[in-house]
């Protein structure tokens, strides 16, 4: 194929490239703007946030003491808060329980608790670990975590969503009439 | 100079962010286009765009009105991208981390697709002149000033480039290249 | 007020079964209280501090959230740090609603994952975040885009947020049914627990291959 012939298709495939990365661009004046009229000086952490990044250490430290479970409904939920100061919803249990005797320590972690891990128990000692935790209607990722194994798939869940080889849960809790 | 431009940088020089706000409403697409050929990333290359705003206006009182205006832009928004992408290569992002692209499922015109993929992984220093000169459209000169090449080095990356789209195409079987 | 009245409901409710103790919510201050004491650059808690309170102000970002996940990158080192708080900044600049971006870096790190990972998925959603206001935007199903971190919160802010992460996790999860499938079969769910009807609905209508594959290509563009 002649080079001539190639052009209008180099062109094209340029041309569309670029012109569905514009909408990137909208607004850009607001934030040149508001990044020059800042009294601070100039954010270096805007360079520094490309910068070759280390293998990071986590440290678990934070994990809520006493198995701290229940957030106050609306507030804490991932993807789910009503603008403004509408009344919410009635708030239901649900129960979360995995199969895990002989285990030591069991919690389940989801975007409910920001996370953080809310342990469950076994009372009597029977291998199942329950705890109930209440939840507006809404859609929640979780998964437990059986003496630091990560347990992605929960029998009960709705769906599964695999992310980085690991999956999470996904429980829908309905609104009124659903 | 194009329409009231010179009074707008006047105006910038003078501490007045409306104007400059103007200027880079006129031009923050042609930059982003630089950005993106350079970087070939979108969120990238809109960080560096709107570096290179800011680094733009800080410099104003180093820019000589006896050139270009948009040269002058173009050219600050390719170096802030090429430090840009001097800095990503010192820490490669995972390959199969997102494993499928979606995209590719549905596009149906595989010559397009072809091209498209043929053009954006050309490396660096074929893509960006290419981009400068169909998309931008910019004469050779100022494809030249852009990014720091001489006449004779932008025409021979032009040429190469095309070429290597082809060599592609035609690897891939998509035309029949008899040439090679 | 809304919280403390919930949180003794709550107490009725939960008291009677699991018997674990209940957390108090944080305050909006106490969670710009933290990001000053976070160990980053000046500058950045300078552009943050206003943009992050005008999104807790909002709804945008709730406390309940953004605590947890600043307390997670103070732990973290100061670059990573504020590589996340970048992203999630301009999101929050441009009036996203933020809980669910915080809320994946909080799940990628507690799953094990490299910081390159936690990164990526950040910056891909964060993308898909744009895209899916877009092209939500120019098929008519939402009408003006969102109102920067201050403005008023819009239901359709809401809807861009389950597009993106409808899109984000198909790519993910590799299904065998098609995106547009997926992502339908996925507001059909929303419907009714998190999403009104009567926002879902013309949604769903309008609701084409078309438009979630344009989604997908703006997102992922040529990047990585």
């Amino acid at each position: 194929m002649p080079l001539d012939e190639l052009d209008p298709l180099i062109r094209r495939a340029i041309a569309r490239e670029v012109e569905e990365g514009l909408p990137t661009v909208e607004g850009l004046e607001g934030r040149v703007i508001r990044q020059l009229a800042q009294p601070a000086p100039r954010p270096s952490w805007r360079r520094r946030a490309s910068a070759a990044i280390a293998r990071p250490r986590i440290r678990w430290g934070w994990a809520l003491a006493g198995g701290v479970a229940i957030l106050a409904v609306g507030v804490l939920i991932g993807r789910f808060s009503f603008p403004g100061g509408n009344p919410l919803p009635p708030a239901g249990a649900n129960l979360f329980t995995v199969a895990a005797p002989g285990a030591k320590e069991v919690s389940v972690v989801g975007d409910f608790s920001a996370w953080q891990p809310i342990n469950l128990f076994d009372h009597d000692g029977d291998g199942v670990w329950t705890v109930t935790v209440a939840l507006p209607p809404g859609r929640y990722e979780y998964a437990f975590v059986v003496d630091g194994r990560w347990v992605g798939q929960d029998p009960l869940a709705a769906e599964y969503v695999r992310t980085f080889g690991e999956y999470v849960s996904v429980r829908y809790i309905g609104g009124e009439g659903l | 100079m194009p329409d009231g431009e010179l009074e707008l940088i006047q105006r910038s020089l003078n501490g007045d962010l409306e104007a400059w706000g103007e200027i880079v409403s006129r031009y923050k697409e042609a930059a982003f286009g630089i950005a993106v050929a350079i970087l070939r990333n979108r969120a990238d290359a809109e960080d560096a765009v709107q570096d290179a705003f800011v680094r733009a206006y800080e410099r104003l009182d180093r820019y000589d009105l006896s050139r270009k205006f948009s040269t002058w832009l173009f050219t600050v928004t390719a170096n802030v991208a090429k430090n840009a992408l001097r800095k990503r290569r010192r820490d490669p992002l995972p390959k199969e981390v997102w494993a499928e692209d979606p995209a590719r499922m549905v596009w149906q015109e595989e010559m397009e697709q072809s091209v498209r993929e043929a053009v954006w992984g050309l490396p660096e220093s074929y893509r960006a002149p290419l981009v400068l000169r169909y998309w931008h459209d910019l004469p050779l000169e100022e494809i030249g000033d852009v990014l720091g090449l001489r006449l004779g080095t932008v025409k021979t990356r032009l040429h190469r480039a095309r070429a290597l789209v082809r060599a592609e195409l035609a690897a891939r079987g998509v035309i029949r290249d008899a040439v090679g | 007020m809304r919280g403390l009245a919930v949180a003794v409901a709550l107490l009725t409710v939960v008291g009677t079964m699991a018997q674990v103790p209940l957390a108090p919510v944080p305050t909006a201050e106490e969670v710009l209280q933290f990001l000053q004491g976070m160990p980053i650059s000046a500058a950045l808690k300078a552009a943050l501090a206003p943009i992050l309170g005008a999104g807790l102000a909002t709804g945008r970002a709730t406390p309940a959230v953004s605590l947890p996940f600043l307390r997670g990158l103070a732990t973290l080192p100061p670059l990573q740090a504020e590589e996340a708080l970048s992203v999630v900044y301009r999101a929050l600049e441009r009036g996203f609603m933020v809980d669910a971006l915080m809320n994946d870096v909080l799940k990628v790190l507690k799953m094990g994952q490299p910081w390159e990972a936690v990164m990526t998925n950040l910056r891909i959603r964060s993308n898909l975040l744009v895209a899916s206001q877009q092209v939500l935007i120019q098929y008519g199903i939402v009408g003006v885009g969102p109102q920067g971190p201050g403005g008023p919160l819009l239901p359709q802010d809401r809807l861009v947020v389950e597009m993106a992460w409808a899109v984000g996790d198909f790519v993910l999860s590799q299904p065998r049914e098609p995106l547009e499938a997926f992502v339908h079969s996925r507001f059909q769910k929303l419907r009714g627990s998190v999403l009104d009807p009567s926002l879902v609905d013309p949604l769903l209508d309008a609701l084409t291959p078309e438009l979630v594959e344009q989604i997908a290509r703006q997102a992922y563009g040529p990047s990585l």
